[in-house]
Parts: C-alpha cells; structure tokens; sequence
C-alpha cells in the first residue's frame, strides 16, 4: 500500500499541498480528481521520490521513504510514474530504447518480458520507430510500456487521458483493467469524470491542497461544483417532494409527476404535469438533454431520486419548501467554503 | 526536413539493415578511395543508384539535386583550368578527363552517402559508431541531443504554425520581431525541457546507460555481392 501522510510542499511561498492523507492499496484503482491546477501533478510525484515533501511523509508498503538513492531507486521499482505529457517522459529516440530504458538502468533487462509487454499494448513491430513519427496515442502507450518494462507494484498516470481521441481513450481504459486484474494497485489523477467513472474503485477530490473527498462513488454535482470536467449539459431536475410548495412553473420546460400523492397535490394546485408515466426515468432524459425538469414525488420517494441521480449527467436540486414556511428552503447536494470539506447536504433559506 | 528524412527512413525498402547497413556503406567508401579507377567509380555510382532508388524511389534524386548545384559548375571550373590540348573551345582533354573522373567519384560518394541517408536512422547510426569503439558517453550523449532535436524540432513547428496562423511573418518588421519572440520562447522551453527530461531519466532510474536500437543485421549476403563487384572492378581496372 502508498501512503501519504499529512504531506505539505511549497513551490517558494505557494502552498500546494496542506497536509495530504491518502490511501493507495494493491488491486484497486483510485482516482485522484480535481480541478487544473489543484496540485494533483505535485501531489504525485511525491509518490515516485521525484518531488520531497517538507513536512509529512511517504509511505510504501510500511516503509517510510528515504531520499537517497538507493532508497530512490527502491521506491521507483515499485512506483512507476506515467507523465501527463508522453514527448516529456520519452527519453530515447527509438520505441525499443525507450521502452528498455528502465530496466537497462536496473539490470534487469528481459528482452521476452518486454516484448511481451509491447505486443500487449499493441506495440509489437513498432520497435525500430522513431517516437517523434508516432501518434498522440501511440506515444502514450510507448510511456506506458516503458513504466510497465520496470514491473512495478504500483503504477501512477497523471492525466492519461489528456489529449487523447476516443479509439486511445478506449486503448487506455482496456490497459488500466489489465493492469488491475494483474493486481497491481493504480492511481490516476484525472479531472474528466466519465472516464473516472468508468474505472474508478475508489475517488479523492484534491481542492486546495488538500483531499476534501474520499468515498466509493462520486455524483455529477460534486464533481461540478469542484472544477471537475462533466458531461456538458445545462439540464436540471428539481425535485419537489409532494407536501412541499410548488415553485413558479413557468421556471421549467417539463413537470414531471411520480406517486399517487404528488398526483393530488398537483391536482389540488391546478397544474397539468407533462410527464406522468416512468415520471423519474423520463425526467432523468429530459435533463441530460438540456432541459430544467420539476420533478414532484411523495417524500418517501427523495431517497431513491437521489441515489439514481448518482448515476446520471445532471445537476440534482432539492427543493423542500415546508407550505407553513415562507417562501421556501433549498436543499442541495453542494460545497462547503470554496468547494467543499465534505460531502454535504446544504441548507439554504431564500 | 528533419520530418522529411526520418519519414523517408521509415518508409524505405531495406536490402541490408541494422549495424550491417552502416559497415557496408563504410567498406564501399574506404574500397573508392582504394581503388583510384573510373571502373570503380562507375561501379559504385550504378549499383548505389539502383540500390538507392529500390529503398526511397525518387527521394534519391531530391537528395542529388542540391549537390549537383555546387557540382557542375565546378566540374566545369575544373575542365577549364586544367592545363593541356584544346579539344573543345577553351577545353583541353586533360581537363576533360579530370572533370569526368571527379564527376564519377563525387556521384559514387555522393550516392553512397545518401543510401546511407535513406535507410539509416541517427539511433542505428550511433549504435554501429558505439560497435566500433565511439566511446559509450559520447554515444548516449549523441542520443539525447538526437532525442532533444526531435522535440524541439516538433516545438518550432509548432511555435511557427501558430505564429503563421495569425500572420506574424507578414512583412519584414512583424518577421524580425516574431522570429525575436520565437527565440525567447523556444529558450524558455528548451528550460522546461531539460527539467523535464532529467526527472523522466530520474523516475526510471537513469544510472548512465540509454539502451541500443533493436534492429538486427540483415541482408549481408547483398552487401557481400556489391563490395565483391566493387572489388572485382577495381582488380579488373
């Protein structure tokens, strides 16, 4: 397992990183998320040695990490680092020298191993190319190799889907699974949540220096609300539970309607809903098109739209206006301060 | 340019490859310039012509064009001042003969040299150069200035492009000014740059070896054919 423990560093007086604990264990693939400039780069190249923290420390697999070099050395063999940008880690003019690169430096040089490893990643007769007449893609998967030539446990890819087209996103993905499967413990930093979403076993949001987040799922509004690349979509859903106070209608595009209870009240307050059957399917549609959705269900109901919503593009609003109240309270899956200490459910009184 | 030959290495038909590729071209030099004779050099010229324009087509001749330019006014130069008996207005046979011989041997060089150009990378290069005693650090440095040149190469395209785009070229004092920024920048990344390479080298635990190309030696037994004419002109003659 890699371990940061309360791990601060400073570019000159900028304060990048304020005491980061994270966890990073065998078999799973965690994903670091947050908004460019967030400090995910610093943050990982502390766990290949390339950067010493000033205070905290580095732990891999219940070792504390030195920074001499033979302590570098070690923890390098067992941290592999994928750079963002692939013409910043490629090294050496051919594919073949680059990919041996590593091993070379280690003595540790299997030709078969690493022939292997170029014809998994679909590098086989690439050898003798030069790496500045490769693709984008190509050239990813080339830094890729030359990491995965060194065998190490752990292997961390700072934004690998970076300039990438869809086919090299698909690449990617399928060697990332690979490389779980084999059991070695991943960590991605990225700010494009579909791909997290795809893969991710485990998200950390990094705001401020520090990880705000750390849980098993992540939902589009979190992820927008920190800076986070989302599916671009304007839709919205407000949910609007049945004993609470109906907001302006002409506000939306749809009204959508679920449960027998919302039914009446929508009866009793003369509205015509547009949506009446597979009220929440629907609304969910709707609103990855584009378009703002009142959604009015039976109280019992908030749960369970809420942990679907998990799942899709849009930005769930809870609007829970109590009909005693005036006017009307809003409830949001929102931030706390800048983004957000935690993942919290936030009042908000108009 | 540089874009240009590596796409034509890439994509030329090799009859010899690897370090096999660089001592035949090697051993066809030393055999010109051993056997001082028209034959051979009419020799060398056919059979690196034939072979040149097998690998890359008519690359081989986009390569010639250049040196013909220097070439043929001095070949003329050379008939002119040879002294000896006109033959032709202010030619004299000696003058002839001279011309003609230096034209056949700078052509055989020449040829040589750009079938050396179109089928071999600087990496494959290198590695022969290393085979044959270049010292190793001069050879690992030679790779990453290789390396380097290829970045900044793709970099001032890419500087350039952009510069094009929104007409920084356009008229002299805009070129001067933008050829000024182009400088800065690239000093600027070529700073970045080397950061960046020393913690790549760094993160894969760089201790002062940079690998050799993965090319095998093939095709000897065409190399042997073309060096045994070579040879065979040369005893003939």
């Amino acid at each position: 397992m890699i371990e940061l423990r309360d791990v601060w560093f400073s570019y000159g007086d900028r304060e990048v990183l304020k005491g980061v604990n994270m966890r990073v264990r065998k078999g799973e693939i965690a994903i670091l998320l947050g908004r460019n400039g967030a400090g995910k780069s610093t943050l990982l190249m502390h766990l290949n040695g390339l950067l010493k923290p000033k205070k905290g420390e580095v732990i891999v697999d219940g070792i504390r990490v030195g920074y001499d070099r033979k302590s570098l050395i070690k923890l390098r063999r067992a941290v592999g680092f994928v750079f963002q940008n692939p013409d910043d880690q490629i090294v050496a003019p051919t594919v073949w020298q680059d990919v041996v690169f590593g091993p070379e430096n280690l003595g540790m040089r299997d030709d078969d191993r690493i022939k292997e490893i170029l014809r998994n990643l679909g590098l086989e007769r690439y050898e003798s190319r030069l790496c500045n007449s490769l693709s984008g893609g190509e050239k990813k998967r080339v830094a890729i190799a030359g990491v995965l030539a060194m065998e190490p446990e752990f292997i961390i890819m700072d934004e690998p889907t970076a300039g990438v087209d869809g086919m090299g996103l698909k690449e990617i993905l399928k060697i990332v699974k690979n490389l779980k499967e084999s059991g070695k413990g991943i960590l991605i930093s990225t700010h494009d949540l579909d791909f997290a979403k795809t893969i991710g076993d485990r998200f950390m949001i990094l705001e401020d220096g520090r990880i705000i987040y750390d849980g098993v799922f992540v939902d589009y509004s979190l992820a927008e609300n920190c800076g986070i690349r989302t599916w671009l979509s304007e839709g919205e859903i407000v949910l609007v539970p049945h004993d609470s106070s109906i907001p302006e209608t002409d506000d939306f595009d749809f009204i959508a309607v679920m449960g027998k209870s919302a039914r009446e009240k929508l009866e009793r307050e003369g509205i015509e809903p547009d949506i009446n059957t597979a009220g929440m399917e629907r609304a969910f549609l709707r609103a990855i098109g584009g378009a703002r959705v009142m959604l009015v269900c039976s109280r019992s109901m908030i749960e369970v739209v809420k942990r679907e919503a998990q799942a899709y593009p849009v930005k769930l609003t809870i609007c829970d206006g109590v009909e005693c109240h005036e006017g009307q309270s809003v409830h949001s899956w929102s931030r706390s301060g800048e983004c957000g200490a935690h993942y919290t459910e936030r009042t908000e009184s108009n | 340019m540089h874009r240009t030959i590596e796409e034509i290495q890439l994509k030329s038909k090799k009859i010899v490859t690897g370090v096999a590729n660089v001592y035949f071209v090697i051993i066809s030099f030393i055999l010109i310039y051993i056997f001082n004779s028209i034959t051979v050099f009419a020799v060398a010229l056919t059979l690196f012509f034939l072979i040149s324009i097998y690998s890359s087509g008519l690359n081989y001749l986009r390569f010639m064009k250049l040196p013909t330019l220097f070439i043929i006014p001095a070949l003329f130069v050379i008939a002119f001042i040879t002294p000896g008996e006109k033959i032709f207005l202010v030619f004299s046979r000696e003058g002839i003969d001279l011309a003609f011989k230096t034209f056949l041997r700078t052509y055989a060089s020449l040829s040589i040299m750009v079938y050396l150009i179109v089928t071999t990378s600087i990496p494959e290069m290198l590695f022969a150069l290393r085979k044959l005693r270049l010292p190793d650090f001069v050879a690992e440095i030679m790779t990453l200035i290789y390396r380097t040149i290829q970045i900044f190469v793709d970099e001032l395209m890419r500087l350039e492009r952009s510069a094009e785009s929104r007409l920084g070229f356009y008229g002299r004092k805009n070129m001067l000014r933008t050829s000024a920024l182009l400088g800065y920048s690239m000093f600027i990344k070529s700073m970045e740059r080397a950061e960046k390479l020393n913690m790549a080298m760094e993160s894969r635990c760089y201790n002062g070896k940079i690998p050799n190309p993965s090319n095998k030696s093939s095709g000897i037994g065409y190399a042997l054919v073309v060096i045994a004419a070579i040879i065979a002109a040369g005893v003939i003659s």
